[in-house]
């Protein structure tokens, strides 16, 4: 018989992602998402703390723990007070925990960041990164294009000129709040949609253009919290005035959800900074998004009432 | 660390979600006589003061992490206890059963967190599990908590109180007591062994010769620590204090100077920690006195003396 023969209070013992299980990583199979946290930065920032993220956004997601943990009561839509069914999240996603970067050199935690993703690319399982700054991004998304071909996608970030890493989409990229304010960089193979643009398109729209541009490829997506808005101020280093909603966010990861993810990176998150509560809130809101992958990800029911609340 | 897969380099073992000292995670089934199960009690529901200490096994486990010490071998993290914050009865009920099974493994229970509010259901259930000889509780608090139970069945004031009240030759002392005694406490604490904080303060500890004879006298002991035995430039803690108390040192040379007392179970209770994520607030201080306690259990194997 085990210890506890009652449920726990929402924020108390073992905060695992969602209350999740933890699990090796052979414990992966195809169909299932592993759920890893890399709690690395770059100390040469303005403000550092990302490398708290990984904590943060596990601390945020117990608030949905009745998404994953049958301990929890199921959640209703307060609607129609239909009750959700989320058995389909239930033991497809597990927590591995956090890849210990600690004390290595960047090459060296580069080194191990690559082979840990690569192993879990290797069981056929979609991976969901939680960083860490945004320097976590490269190694993660080679390490699983070193097992599989990916087209990547990225959400946020500096909208750069395209290079080696073939993004085939950029959405809401930093500093350009129209694709047409752009148009040059949008030439070639890649195809950049504005935050402007996406607050236009259902999920449906977005699953149908990044199918296209992904070409047969599974997706590895990078989503940089640069990508929100300014009135998620408090939860990124780069905030900025043209960014996504949270509606436009959790349709884009719906949209992509849908299709074949190999690998989602999520980084930026600096839970440090000083906003008040809007970073607890920010972050709640966060994993808001993340759930609506989730859910598409593992082809859950509520998936497309989901995507209603966020429209 | 790595390892060498003949294909590419992986991490030896991907770090776990945080756990108390970095121990593993484990259950009942896990532990065994002479083992120390670490739990977190997040319930501050029933104290007086400033709520808050629920957090402390959170922040605690954070502050581990950060921290990145190794525990000694036999040390297991099994989570924290079922509590119903907004049912007492059934919360203390709970948290009775819980220490009961968990003490009949023979594993020793190092609580985390929580009120002393709540201590005598975990001694009512050690209790029961181990129901002979004389069971010693040491408490390091700067209040004795000694009020009449009447008022409140689950206040932390009247803790002690109650705790006396279980009966079956349980036996309470005191360390670390402030200078002011409640006048309705003070009778109470007339036929009671008990160290004030001053004597504690003395280079010498010659002031806790009648700790140590009491502690020679019981067969096992409990050893509850609060937060509030602390200066408050130490630690903030859910009751308000005047200025003086202990400083960090000062806990761990008076732990040392009562010798092996070798605790059956042992508590921290009372800090309410700084909320940051990354655990480096005044979760992260109490670090070498939780440590402490620890050590202590980890020397007595043996639950009796």
């Amino acid at each position: 018989m085990p210890l506890r023969t009652a449920p726990l209070p929402r924020m108390a013992g073992h905060l695992t992602f969602m209350r999740v299980e933890q699990a090796p990583v052979d414990a992966l199979t195809t169909g299932r998402i592993g759920l890893v946290g890399i709690p690395r930065e770059d100390t040469g920032t303005r403000a550092t703390g990302a490398r708290f993220g990984p904590n943060a956004f596990r601390e945020t997601s117990v608030y949905f723990g009745w998404h994953a943990n049958p301990q929890f009561s199921r959640p209703v839509v307060i609607g129609d007070r239909a009750t959700i069914d989320t058995s389909s999240i239930q033991a497809r996603l597990f927590d591995l925990g956090d890849i210990p970067t600690g004390g290595l050199t960047a090459e060296a935690g580069d080194l191990l960041i690559r082979s840990t993703l690569r192993q879990i690319a290797n069981t056929g399982a979609s991976a969901l990164v939680l960083g860490g700054d945004k320097g976590i991004a490269a190694p993660a998304l080679e390490g699983v294009a070193a097992e599989t071909p990916t087209a990547r996608v990225r959400i946020g970030g500096l909208a750069g000129a395209p290079g080696p890493r073939g993004d085939v989409l950029h959405f809401a990229p930093h500093r350009l709040a129209s694709a047409e304010a752009l148009p040059d960089r949008g030439a070639g193979h890649r195809r950049i949609v504005s935050a402007r643009q996406v607050a236009g398109l259902d999920a449906a729209a977005i699953s149908r253009m990044a199918e296209r541009a992904a070409d047969g490829r599974p997706l590895a997506v990078h989503l940089d919290i640069s990508a929100l808005d300014s009135c998620w101020h408090g939860a990124s280093d780069m905030p900025r005035f043209d960014g996504l909603a949270l509606s436009g966010l959790r349709r884009l990861l719906t949209g992509l959800g849908r299709l074949p993810v190999a690998i989602l990176v999520v980084t930026g998150l600096n839970p440090t900074l000083s906003g008040l509560a809007t970073v607890k809130t920010g972050q709640r809101l966060l994993v808001t998004a993340l759930l609506d992958y989730i859910c598409a990800r593992l082809g859950a029911p509520d998936d497309r009432s989901r995507e209603g609340a966020a429209a | 660390m790595t390892v060498d897969t003949g294909r590419w380099p992986v991490p030896a073992a991907l770090s776990v979600v945080p756990t108390f000292f970095n121990a593993p995670v484990a259950d009942l089934e896990d532990v065994g006589p002479g083992d120390v199960a670490v739990v977190g009690i997040y319930c501050d529901h029933y104290g007086e003061g400033e709520p808050g200490a629920r957090f402390l096994p959170r922040q605690f486990r954070y502050a581990c992490a950060l921290d990145g010490r190794s525990p000694p071998g036999g040390v297991f993290d099994l989570g924290d206890l079922s509590v119903f914050p907004l049912e007492p009865e059934r919360c203390l009920e709970v948290l009775s059963d819980q220490a009961r099974r968990l003490a009949r493994t023979g594993a020793h229970m190092l609580a985390i967190g929580g009120d002393y509010g709540l201590t005598p259901a975990l001694l009512a259930g050690l209790r029961a599990a181990r129901p002979s000889g004389t069971l010693g509780v040491l408490r390091i608090s700067g209040s004795a908590d000694l009020a009449p139970s009447g008022a409140s069945v689950l206040s932390r004031g009247s803790a002690s109180t109650r705790i006396r009240a279980l009966g079956g030759s349980i036996r309470v002392a005191f360390a670390g007591l402030s200078g002011s005694v409640p006048e309705a406490e003070a009778a109470a604490l007339a036929d009671t062994v008990f160290v004030t904080a001053r004597s504690c303060l003395d280079e010498t500890l010659a002031g806790i010769a009648p700790l140590r004879a009491w502690a020679d006298s019981c067969d096992a002991i409990y050893l509850s620590v609060d937060a509030d035995v602390l200066s408050p430039a130490c630690a903030r803690t859910a009751r308000a204090r005047q200025q003086g108390g202990l400083s960090h040192g000062d806990v761990l040379r008076l732990l040392d100077a009562l010798g092996p007392l070798r605790p059956v179970g042992a508590e921290f209770t009372g800090l309410v920690p700084d909320l940051d994520v990354a655990g480096r607030g005044r979760g992260a201080m109490c670090l070498d006195p939780v440590e402490a306690l620890l050590s202590g259990m980890i020397e007595g194997r043996d639950p009796c003396r």
